[in-house]
């Protein structure tokens, strides 16, 4: 594991924890897709099409075989018929366009038969040990058309068309580790390549959009303009089946803040920076000025926060000149002018990209095994300063108040997903999920004795706080572990930790629909299978 | 005739246990520790000790201090084994497991207390049940490879799980994303 030590002082836990920031956050040259491209030009990767079987429909399978260290990988696809009626993002979906899986080595022919029968009943099926991640997509019918349409006629498609939906098909899931008989996360993760979180379902999203790319080209008849390709990503719709994630993986998720956030300190600690960073940083400014100008969503509330950042970009990088950016705490200066959650965020996803040198061996801290272990030798009154200290957030809220606790969270029966309900109107309350942190260290903080009651004999009487006493204990060595917000609020809209759950996997082009679900771009701008050796771009644009 | 069995990865059989420790009523850091410790060290008889033990309504384990052992009458083991580990690493320098209820879970536990570096302890056999102590065994790694978990087994932990899922409506439907076609 590499040194966290900071170099200077990280941001605060309150602030970058916040719902505020966490909703605002971008991709970095840190997100795993961005390691993962480095990873694959690192062990010298290669990807071969070893089966291309499809009829004049373009239904039938294929299989990509990539080779990472002594291990090789290869994903199926399996294409299909879907009548429109049936093209829905939803989780509940029983068929799509496309099925896929990222099967562990090499499959034979009874392997490929029995996975080509398998995988597109997704959820329906029982995988094995053999295959690692479990995913399906539907096309952009719109785009993917046009696409088509366009190789036919003899012509490539219109740029800023694909620029702006951003990719043919769009996956509605993407499991791994142990879901519905896949293998487990431990039989990889000590693997080449594959050790980063969730490296394998990175990988077979990576894989699925040269897939997509091949389908169309297979129906239009004719290659894709290269530089077109490699805009196309694959999207993805993502709803609340994310957003627990980053409350049941406390350590996971300080890993993934510490390291961007120790990788900020790292660039801002530098006394003064090179004539080749700073011109790095201008024309960087200036591509994700571009990027900002094509970002359009159909939200009027997202949208208009999209313009509020294009013109906050302008004022902050607008008249940069790469000479000041040398002159000693510049960087700190820049972050320091940033106002808004909204442009904060995308100044330090900003500031890390021309340091790769300085901050990529971060990525190699951002798995974690761990979860909260109590320490039991603590008295009652010692954890109570503790809470006092490590979560004041929690302690603000007044649960007495209705719209501190106006949602809740439970199970779905339905393909057992997370949802949200109303307290006040919503039946199934009594069954909800403990997502409720704040609300738990609130309990905690009420029945504790202010005494040198030893804390093993206070939780063996009153078990039901065990759960919150280990994880504010965690916060003194873990300050990124929480959401700093209490979940239940009526306002708490989980849109925020899908917005940075997605920002860590390297997801651009946010374009929520509701408060609820988003639709996404991954892998656009990133190497091509046979272009290996960079790791992309980190805002894509035309 | 054998009865049938299906072979589960460690980390699904992490979020069922998980999920079956709630519907049982159990709170939620127990069924955390309960989950953790037979998905890492335990294998189909730890599983069905834990389907046994998850039957038994929770309760708030008793105990009965006699220096510096905890004693726990009529020990549950998935009320007790945190309990014990909590009060091990603590000042405790012994807890006793009067007749407990599934002693095939004592081991798994105290694997993972090992484990994650809160206690090394010994286990031994005594009068009435397990003595735990503190002993100097190094730390197991996790156990590797799927579980065989009895087919009667899984569908009771699947019933247990089952009581925390609320039943879908249109209306929860239409708040979980996305259209119900999407054709764009």
């Amino acid at each position: 594991m590499k040194d966290l030590a900071q170099p200077q002082a990280l941001r605060a836990p309150d602030k970058v924890m916040s719902l505020a920031h966490l909703g605002a956050m971008q991709p970095t040259r840190l997100s795993f897709l961005r390691v993962l491209m480095r990873d694959l030009a690192r062990l010298s990767a290669r990807v071969d099409r070893t089966a291309w079987e499809m009829d004049a429909e373009g239904h039938g399978y294929a299989t990509y075989t990539v080779t990472l260290g002594a291990h090789a990988y290869t994903l199926v696809a399996v294409s299909q018929a879907l009548a429109d009626a049936d093209r829905t993002d939803r989780v509940i979906a029983t068929a799509w366009d496309a099925a896929f899986v990222l099967f562990d080595g090499i499959p034979n022919v009874a392997d490929i038969a029995r996975l080509r029968e398998t995988i597109p009943r997704q959820e329906a099926a029982r995988l094995s040990d053999s295959e690692l991640v479990l995913s399906r997509a539907n096309r952009s019918v719109r785009l993917f058309d046009h696409v088509v349409e366009a190789l036919r006629a003899g012509r490539q498609p219109k740029a800023e068309m694909l620029a702006r939906t951003g990719y043919l098909m769009r996956t509605t899931a993407v499991y791994g580790n142990g879901k519905f008989g896949l293998a487990d996360r431990a039989r990889i993760a000590e693997r080449p390549g594959l050790s980063g979180p969730f490296a394998a379902e990175m990988l077979t999203v990576w894989l699925i959009r040269g897939f997509t790319h091949d389908l169309a080209e297979h129906l239009g008849g004719a290659p894709l303009d290269r530089r077109l390709k490699r805009m196309l990503g694959v999207g993805n719709a993502t709803g609340l089946g994310m957003a627990p994630f980053l409350v049941s993986h406390p350590l996971l998720l300080d890993a993934w803040m510490q390291v961007r956030e120790t990788a900020l300190a790292r660039v801002l600690a530098q006394p003064v920076i090179g004539a080749a960073e700073a011109r790095a940083l201008v024309a960087l400014a200036a591509d994700a000025a571009r990027y900002l100008a094509s970002w359009e969503v159909a939200d009027p509330r997202a949208m208009a926060e999209i313009e509020a950042l294009r013109a906050d970009w302008a004022a902050l990088t607008g008249a940069l000149d790469a000479a000041a950016l040398e002159a000693p705490g510049a960087l700190m200066a820049l972050m320091e002018a940033c106002h808004t959650p909204a442009l904060e965020e995308l100044a330090l996803a900003w500031l890390l990209e021309p340091f790769g040198a300085l901050v990529d061996d971060l990525a190699e801290c951002q798995a974690s095994p761990f979860e909260p272990e109590l320490d039991a030798r603590q008295t009652c009154a010692a954890l109570r300063a503790m809470i006092a200290a490590h979560a004041p957030w929690a302690l603000s809220c007044d649960f007495d108040e209705a719209a501190e606790t106006a949602q809740f969270w439970y199970v779905s029966e339905e393909k057992l997903e997370p949802r949200l309900g109303a307290r006040a109107t919503d039946p199934g309350a009594e069954k909800e999920t403990p997502l409720d942190t704040a609300r738990q260290i609130c309990r905690l903080h009420d029945a504790l004795p202010d005494d040198a009651t030893p804390l093993w004999r206070h939780l063996a009487e009153n078990p039901a706080h065990r759960a919150a006493a280990r994880r504010v204990q965690a916060l003194s060595s873990h300050p990124y572990a929480e959401v700093r917000a209490n979940l239940l609020h009526a306002e708490a809209a989980p849109i925020h930790l899908l917005r940075a759950k997605l920002s860590c996997f390297g997801a651009t082009r946010f374009d929520p629909k509701s408060r609820l679900w988003t639709r996404v771009t991954l892998a656009q701008g990133l190497p091509l299978a046979d272009e290996i050796g960079d790791d992309g771009t980190w805002l894509p644009h035309l | 005739m054998a009865s049938a069995s299906l072979t589960l990865p460690r980390s699904e059989l992490h979020a069922l246990l998980l999920r079956a420790a709630r519907g049982a009523g159990v709170p939620q850091s127990h069924g955390e520790d309960l989950a953790r410790a037979v998905a890492a060290h335990g294998g189909s008889r730890a599983v069905s000790a834990a389907c046994r033990a998850l039957g038994r309504r929770w309760r708030v384990p008793g105990y009965a201090l006699d220096g510096n052992t905890v004693i726990f009458p009529r020990a549950r083991a998935v009320e007790c084994l945190p309990v014990a580990i909590d009060a091990l690493q603590a000042d405790v320098e012994a807890a006793e497991l009067a007749d407990i209820d599934e002693p095939d879970l004592v081991a798994p536990f105290v694997a993972q207390a090992a484990r994650v570096g809160r206690a090394n302890l010994a286990m031994r056999a005594s009068e009435t049940g397990v003595v735990l102590e503190h002993g100097r065994e190094a730390a197991p790694a996790p156990r590797q490879g799927r579980v065989e978990v009895a087919a009667e087994v899984h569908d009771l932990l699947s019933r247990f799980a089952a009581r925390t899922y609320v039943a879908a409506t249109a209306a929860s439907r239409a708040g979980a994303g996305a259209g119900a076609i999407d054709n764009d």
